[in-house]
């Protein structure tokens, strides 16, 4: 089940507070298309201003996701950075095992925490609050950069099924 | 020109640059569903409140300055999707829907000065209220390209 997708996105845009906030426990795939002029550069895709400390990024080190308390985080420190401008994906199958790939990069399990089902919920596209308590904004896509597209699938997909969706929204596959 | 197609997914989009406005005009494409007589949707803003365009189910209103400056206009509005335009030109403001053209006169103090927008839609909208696209032409746009981006947004001009 679609759970969000937008998209293309204007770069004119900073950052966009989403009507309602999107929460996905067990397996789920998310897909985000990112531009940045520079390795370097930190791409926020989703966050959440609630407090629960969800956010998904693209920065200098890893490409991460990560959430409060017991979640903990996954990140690909030990595989590389993407490209600076990618799509990627990241996907957590029902076992809360969590995968990783991007254009040019096949499939790999991030390093990080241990695998688990809690939710991520995120209200936030292209900013995020990393602390563990409701309020501002904190963590915002540096200016160059931009969030293209953000499209999350709730549930487990087949392959087929994935390809299907990236085929849609990219033409290619990862 | 900025032109910003929103999601309906999307509650309030900040740009990444404010745009400042002296003349201009700005076509918005709303979407109302309003669950209440009295509703509010805010349009364009600042984020340092300084500016705000604000449909409402009795009229439009732009306040700018720090709302100092605010022109005004009464009409009913209601459920639908819809578009309006406003267009200023020096210190004269106008609304243009598919009724006709309707004088904004002042409801502050003044209506000079340059005008700062860096939101599109608003984060206290009232519910089933929504912006669906915003163009902002600055300065004094052809009536041909004003027509290009009203029927590109919502498939039909305004007069």
């Amino acid at each position: 089940m679609t759970a969000l997708d937008i998209g293309p996105i204007n770069p004119a845009i900073a950052h966009s507070q989403l009507r309602i906030a999107v929460t996905v426990s067990g397996a789920f795939t998310l897909w985000g298309k990112v531009s940045r002029p520079s390795t370097d550069g930190v791409a926020v895709l989703l966050g959440d201003t609630a407090g629960s400390g969800s956010w998904v990024y693209v920065s200098s080190s890893n490409l991460g996701i990560a959430g409060s308390g017991a979640m903990g985080s996954r990140g690909s420190i030990d595989d590389g950075i993407p490209p600076a401008s990618c799509v990627f994906r990241i996907r957590r199958d029902v076992d809360g095992e969590v995968y990783f790939a991007w254009t040019g990069k096949a499939e790999f399990v991030p390093t990080g925490s241990a695998p688990n089902t809690l939710p991520y919920t995120f209200d936030v596209i292209g900013a995020a609050r990393t602390e563990d308590s409701p309020g501002g904004l904190d963590v915002v896509t540096d200016a160059g950069c931009t969030i293209d597209a953000v499209r999350i699938e709730a549930g487990e997909l087949t392959p087929a099924e994935r390809e299907a969706i990236e085929i849609e929204l990219f033409g290619f596959t990862l | 020109m900025l032109l910003i197609h929103q999601s309906p997914h999307v509650k309030q989009s900040r740009l990444v640059d404010a745009i400042t406005l002296d003349d201009f005009v700005a076509v918005i494409h709303v979407a109302i569903n309003a669950t209440t007589k009295q509703w509010a949707l805010h349009m364009l803003g600042n984020s340092g409140g300084e500016a705000s365009l604000v449909l409402t189910n009795a009229g439009v209103g732009l306040a700018w300055d720090s709302d100092r400056k605010e022109v005004g206009c009464v009409a009913a509005f209601g459920n639908g999707v819809q578009m309006i335009r406003i267009e200023r030109v020096n210190t004269e403001f106008t609304l243009v829907t598919l009724e006709g053209s309707h004088p904004m006169p002042a409801t502050g103090d003044g209506t000079d000065g340059p005008i700062s927008f860096d939101l599109i839609g608003g984060l206290t909208d009232s519910p089933g209220c929504r912006v669906l696209g915003a163009a902002i032409l600055p300065g004094h746009p052809a009536a041909e390209d004003v027509a290009r981006v009203e029927v590109g947004m919502a498939g039909y001009q305004l007069s």
